[in-house]
């Protein structure tokens, strides 16, 4: 009778404790620079400090939802930045006009159409997606510029401010919008038969293809979904600061792929969590905060962050070769 | 007896390239068919036809008598056909009962959980389990593809054809890939699928494996190439 059998028991360890060990790594990583930080900055632990950092987190936290699904998809999307730019132009200018719910309607339909448009071209043409992203990047920024013609659009619209804007109690509507959909996306890509083909097409996509998965479509609907996150962080922009201008969110596709990476997916598909983003993107924000209250601008954050993310990325690597966590 | 599926006078052109010529052959309930032939002569064409991936460019295909049209990997699926490629199809960061359930998820059985689509995890496990146990393999459903060996690897992706209960089981080269311990248990293995009775298409360029898993072996095959050895072969 022949049989097979594991041959390394170590292995099997890792990998059902590696997932939470990256994490737990993550959470300890987050702790202890609080504990530094509040060392050497008592301001560091404050209620007002920790609700700062949290509101800080959000954005970056909401586009990381749609990055997430994008990447594990073995997909990227650097796009996000200005998808986000111009939707919240366009809407600020249609609740301005029109109403807020139509402001609300045609932001997100701005993030979801060109995220669609991503997807489409991508797979039609076969073109890489960071390409098509960095070139949808360059005309959804331009499309910003020229819609808002180079002005800050003011939102003043007590409906739109409660919705995006306002608080519950003590905690800001904005911290809500982005735990709410971290618990969707979260539910969806773990739970659903959606996000095991998400996770199987970005692992391998041409066993997933010959599983009769659609793999195009899965990949399409990654990166709409990422656009449609960039809509929902433009209505959340606006709704922070009250206005939207064209040259916002520069730079922040940066940030919430290094929130993604940090977070333990894998830039190579088939790997990755929403938690793991959450807890990226708080690690992120942490350092940002305790460097600020430190004295150090924001040379000193990003070189801290890119050091963050080699780092990251270094130890997972050795993981994959089972000789980490 | 009937044979499961018939392949009538299939050739297949490429442009100006001739891949397939006029190749006819069936095979019958329960019967291991080895198709053997060297780099090239057209096996990988042939399978790719069968299941779904290319249409031929003539001839016709009958499954259990009826003409049948494969459109694309899920008609072949829908008529009972599932083929394991050579280059270890597996998704290596998925657990051993996710890869048997690839694409074919069970979903929970609550109204909520069909209404979202939640993926049913323990049921899943608790089929892989037995689905592994029949064929006898000690593979843990819960562990990642990606920690066993590539013999290991090959038959779990085995055990994915064999989830969905089909017909025909088409290996195409399964064993290419594999060291001589780890092509001996997939072999080992193919003989126990055919004594439960699976009717198992085996593609090898190997006269030897193919003799030593198939019952029937075409003629003259690795001699005088497969195109021509399955022209002459025809179910009795």
């Amino acid at each position: 009778m022949a049989t097979t059998s594991t041959s390394d028991i170590g292995k099997l360890i890792t990998d059902r404790l590696g997932r939470f060990g990256e994490l737990a790594l993550l959470v300890g990583a987050i702790v202890l620079l609080s504990g530094i930080f509040t060392a050497t900055s008592p301001a560091f632990l404050s209620i007002g400090n920790f609700v700062n950092i949290i509101r800080q987190t959000a954005i970056v936290i909401v586009l990381g939802l749609g990055m997430t699904y994008v990447i594990i998809s073995a997909e990227i999307d650097v796009s996000i930045g200005g998808v986000m730019a111009l939707s919240a132009v366009s809407a600020g200018l249609v609740i301005n006009a029109v109403g807020p719910f139509a402001g609300a309607v045609v932001g997100l339909l701005v993030g979801l159409g060109f995220g669609l448009a991503n997807g489409l071209v991508t797979i039609r043409f076969g073109i890489p997606s960071f390409i098509v992203t960095i070139g949808t990047l360059g005309i959804a920024r331009g499309a910003a510029f020229i819609v808002s013609q180079q002005r800050p659009i003011i939102v003043r619209n007590a409906a739109f401010e409660t919705a995006f804007g306002g608080t519950v109690g003590p905690v800001p509507v904005l911290i809500l919008w982005a735990l709410g959909l971290a618990i969707v996306a979260g539910i969806a890509l773990w739970r659903t038969r959606f996000g095991r083909h998400v996770y199987a097409t970005g692992d391998s996509e041409q066993a997933s293809r010959y599983s009769g998965i659609n793999t195009d479509r899965v990949k399409i609907m990654t990166l709409a979904l990422a656009g449609l996150a960039a809509g929902i962080a433009g209505l959340l922009f606006i709704g922070r600061l009250g206005a939207a201008r064209a040259d916002m969110a520069s730079g922040i596709e940066l940030a919430v792929i290094a929130a993604v990476i940090i977070g333990g997916t894998s830039l190579f598909g088939g790997r990755g969590s929403i938690v793991g983003t959450i807890l990226g993107a708080l690690l992120i924000s942490v350092i940002d905060n305790g460097l600020t209250l430190l004295g150090f601008g924001s040379s000193w954050q990003q070189l801290i962050r890119g050091v963050v993310i080699i780092a990251a990325v270094a130890l997972r690597d050795r993981d994959e070769e089972g000789s980490f966590l | 007896m009937s044979a499961v599926i018939e392949l009538d006078h299939i050739s297949k052109q490429f442009g100006q390239v001739q891949a397939l010529e006029d190749v006819s052959f069936g095979i019958e309930e329960n019967e291991v068919l080895a198709l053997v032939g060297d780099n090239g002569a057209g096996k990988s064409t042939l399978i790719k036809i069968i299941s779904g991936v290319l249409q031929q460019t003539s001839g016709t295909i009958y499954i259990r008598g009826e003409e049948t049209e494969i459109g694309d990997y899920n008609d072949a699926e829908a008529r009972g056909i599932e083929t394991v490629y050579q280059d270890l199809a597996i998704a290596p960061n998925r657990t051993v009962a996710q890869n048997i359930f690839l694409g074919n998820e069970i979903l929970e059985s609550g109204p909520l959980g069909k209404l979202l689509r939640f993926v049913d995890d323990e049921q899943m496990e608790r089929e892989a389990s037995e689905l592994l146990s029949r064929l006898e393999l000690t593979l843990d459903p819960g562990s990642a593809v990606k920690n066993f060996s590539g013999g290991e690897q090959q038959s779990v992706a085995i055990a994915r054809a064999l989830q969905s209960d089909p017909d025909i089981v088409i290996l195409d080269e399964p064993t290419s890939a594999l060291s001589l311990d780890a092509t001996q248990r997939v072999l080992d293995l193919i003989k126990r699928l055919n004594e439960q009775d699976v009717t198992i298409i085996f593609i090898s360029h190997k006269l030897s494996e193919a003799m030593d898993a198939a019952d029937e072996v075409t003629d003259g095959a690795y001699a005088d190439g497969f195109l021509e050895a399955v022209s002459e072969w025809r179910p009795a």
